[in-house]
């Protein structure tokens, strides 16, 4: 480390002593022609000098130059610090980012002793289109993920949001319970929920689900009906799945403001209104990042997302390879980061009336200043025009009197008149 | 002075009295069980709760609690269970007899204390240095300014929401060519360049820990000649020992109960360059349980031992597999549970 440091600080005291000679170089420029791009030193402002105010009372942007070395110094123990993980990410997030781009695109060759060559396809996107070919469960797959993402997300969301509030109150035992609700996350993986599953431990047998599914099943049309009775039947597995999110609300509920409650009660809301005027736009920033933790964790489940359990077996296969799997990554990204767009599109908080407000005023603003300074030059311009087509005019007098032709009672008479 | 002239001293039967007739003021001041009363104490007013509100609110946490507890009372009930109990239907949930052979069976399918010391290993290595790391680059990007920091940071959050499944192949190859698959470096080494599981999480934590600390704390150190590594070892560390608590619970935890990778990388490689460990985890072994179990029971002689998989003992493996996390939790539960609101992603 203390190696890497040294060379580190080497490298960047040559780039030190580069920069002070462009600095050096620019700064004899600037003296030149320091009448329209002028920089302030802060000694300078201080003292008053260097016009803040544009004539249209404007402020002026004033570009300070600042004694930069602490800065850059800074900046070097920035990159010193973040130096692994710039290096990590470089290796292993970028590099295979790219690699899994242009595999989807390619043919793999072997070569036998030569090794292994990518080719790109004579078709580009023969890969992705032989996902859609060849695994032949691929709509059904998507189909119940789409379906879980979109019933579990909301429901886990919800659910955990009411677990806050109601552990949010003032009883007594609320530790015993957080700690059961948390328990879960601690134990929860993807063999451990297979074995429940394959053990049916996750369906309660003192309640007879099926009934529920055959209710729904009989009086709901056909997608609700699958989608009411997975409900059903996965209970538990999204109760466990809500473990982390019901913290963190409790968490956030526990920071809120006191005071905007008490208001609230002084001016006679009831503990409803409270909740969907006060707790509930608080909150939502948290209900974003919930719901965005959520599908992350959920697509990313084995026993929750069949597709990536596909995607790695397809890796492994001899047949269907590198280049398919890859494809089938990229295409299952895409569906996840569009998920993703639309929570947060649903969910993003709305910006506040007020600085709406503001902002448009503030372009108002801008708006008539421009158009002040356009008719300001438009005067200018006109009064020069106006003044040359005088001096034109004069001129043309003075020809006129030099050949004699000029009638002296002309300009008489209509000094006269 | 004149005022306390005034006002004389209470004696001690006049301090009496006074308590008696207070006694008796709070006597008549209580009022009959009116119906407004009763009204107010069974359905709470607007600062407090109601005990109908109450006793619902238990009823349903209670409840609730039952249903996230259930599995786990199921999964220990069954795997308490001898085959003839399995197969009657009258036992539901309590065991004829006290009947520990499935445990025993399992232990031995899943080569008990050997995989535990492979999976604290597996799990603990990473994770120790994962809390290094993290702190480290947590403290580079909350401290300092520099150019491209806002998009490093946005990469790296971008990075938490991509699937591992997209950068699989690559990334093997790349272990592959590095000559780590199937040993412990195919974990210790992405941990080591904040690449580890769930890395940009962690990284985010320490980062907002960072930033909680007063500014006047760095001045200080500054104005005594501290460097910038010496600021990060003396203020940064001691005062984001919470942030790293959480990191490294939550780190183990997710590499103890991680298999897909496990299994990817580490197990099932079928790489040239084999370590001398046979490293596995807790969580392979349980999902190979059946296999390992036909293949103990055909190696083991058949005169003692035969059987064939069933419930109770899958039960009995998935029990053990979790066995060292519940009683982690056990004794660090409050870090646990506190650990959410230690975190600071809910803002200070």
């Amino acid at each position: 480390m203390a190696k890497k440091e040294k060379k580190t600080a080497e490298v960047s005291d040559v780039k030190e002593t580069k920069e002070a000679k462009a600095k050096s170089q620019k700064a004899a420029a600037s003296t030149a022609d320091s009448a329209k791009k002028k920089k302030y030193t802060v000694e300078d402002i201080l003292a008053g000098q260097g016009q803040m105010v544009d004539e249209n009372g404007k402020k002026k942007k004033i570009k300070v130059k600042m004694k930069s070395k602490l800065r850059s110094r800074e900046a070097r123990w920035g990159y010193f610090f973040t130096f692994p993980w710039i290096i990590g990410a470089a290796v292993f997030l970028v590099y295979p980012i790219v690699m899994a781009v242009f595999w989807a695109f390619c043919e793999r060759q072997n070569l036998g002793i030569y090794g292994v060559r990518y080719k790109a396809l004579d078709t580009p996107f023969e890969n992705f289109t032989n996902v859609f070919n060849k695994n032949l469960t691929l709509w059904s797959d998507l189909g119940t993920f789409l379906m879980k993402m979109v019933i579990a997300v909301p429901l886990i969301t919800v659910f955990a949001l009411l677990m806050a509030l109601m552990l949010n109150t003032e009883i007594k035992g609320k530790g015993i319970y957080r700690t059961l609700f948390f328990l879960p996350v601690v134990i929860v993986s993807g063999p451990t929920m297979s074995m429940m599953t394959g053990a049916s431990t996750d369906v309660i047998s003192a309640v007879d689900m099926s009934t529920f599914t055959t209710l729904a099943t009989t009086y709901l049309p056909g997608f609700l009906a699958t989608a009411v009775s997975y409900v059903f039947e996965n209970i538990i597995l999204f109760l466990w799945y809500s473990g982390v999110q019901i913290l963190i609300f409790i968490s956030a509920l526990q920071k809120m403001d006191p005071a905007l409650y008490e208001a609230a009660k002084i001016d006679g809301g009831s503990s409803w209104e409270c909740f969907w005027k006060i707790t509930l736009p608080t909150l939502m920033p948290m209900i974003l990042l919930n719901a965005i933790y959520t599908l992350i964790s959920l697509s990313q489940d084995e026993n929750i997302s069949t597709l990536i359990t596909s995607i790695k077996s397809a890796m492994l296969d001899a047949t269907l390879g590198v280049n398919y799997a890859s494809a089938f990554a990229i295409m299952y990204t895409i569906v996840v980061l569009l998920l993703a767009g639309v929570v947060a599109l649903l969910l993003m908080p709305k910006k506040d009336v007020y600085d709406k407000q503001i902002k448009k005023n503030k372009k108002m603003e801008k708006r008539t200043r421009k158009q002040m300074a356009k008719t300001e030059k438009r005067v200018a311009k006109n009064a020069k025009k106006f003044e040359a087509a005088e001096a034109k005019k004069e001129k043309q007098i003075a020809e006129l009197k030099a050949k004699g032709k000029y009638k002296e009672e002309e300009k008489g008479g209509r000094l006269d008149g | 002075m004149a005022k306390d002239e005034k006002k004389p001293k209470m004696t001690r039967a006049e301090k009496k009295a006074k308590k008696a007739e207070i006694k008796a003021l709070k006597k008549q001041t209580k009022l009959p069980m009116s119906k407004e009363r009763v009204r107010k104490i069974l359905m709470g007013s607007k600062d407090r709760m109601g005990l109908l509100e109450q006793i619902a609110l238990y009823v349903i946490l209670t409840a609730i609690s039952f249903v996230f507890v259930y599995p786990l009372l199921k999964m220990f009930a069954t795997s308490m269970m001898s085959l003839s109990d399995l197969v009657d239907s009258s036992i539901n949930w309590i065991p004829s007899s006290f009947y520990l052979d499935n445990y025993k069976t399992a232990f031995r399918v899943m080569d008990f204390w050997n995989t535990l010391w492979k999976s604290i290993v597996l799990a603990g290595v990473p994770t120790l240095i994962q809390v290094a790391i993290c702190s480290f680059i947590g403290y580079g990007f909350a401290m300092f300014n520099f150019r491209g920091k806002t998009f490093l940071m946005g990469f790296m959050i971008l990075s938490w929401v991509l699937p591992q499944c997209l950068t699989m192949s690559p990334t093997y190859q790349v272990y592959n060519s590095l000559g780590i698959l199937g040993t412990i470096w195919a974990f210790v080494l992405p941990a080591i360049v904040g690449q580890g599981l769930k890395a940009p999480l962690f990284i985010l934590i320490c980062w907002q820990f960072f930033r909680q600390i007063p500014s006047s704390l760095h001045e200080a150190a500054k104005i005594d000649g501290a460097g910038y590594f010496k600021q990060y070892w003396k203020i940064g560390i001691p005062s984001a020992s919470g942030a790293m608590l959480v990191v490294f619970l939550f780190s183990f935890v997710w590499y103890w109960n991680e298999s897909y990778m496990t299994s990817t990388y580490i197990v099932n490689s079928t790489s040239s360059s084999k370590s001398l460990v046979d490293w596995t985890n807790m969580v392979v072994k349980l999902s190979s349980f059946d296999d390992s179990f036909t293949s103990y029971t055909s190696s083991s002689t058949g005169s003692s031992f035969s059987a064939t998989v069933n419930t109770s003992y899958r039960m009995a493996g998935t029990i053990l597999t979790i066995l060292p996390l519940l009683l982690m939790y056990l004794v660090l539960q409050k870090q646990f549970v506190e650990s959410v609101d230690n975190a600071g992603i809910t803002g200070q």
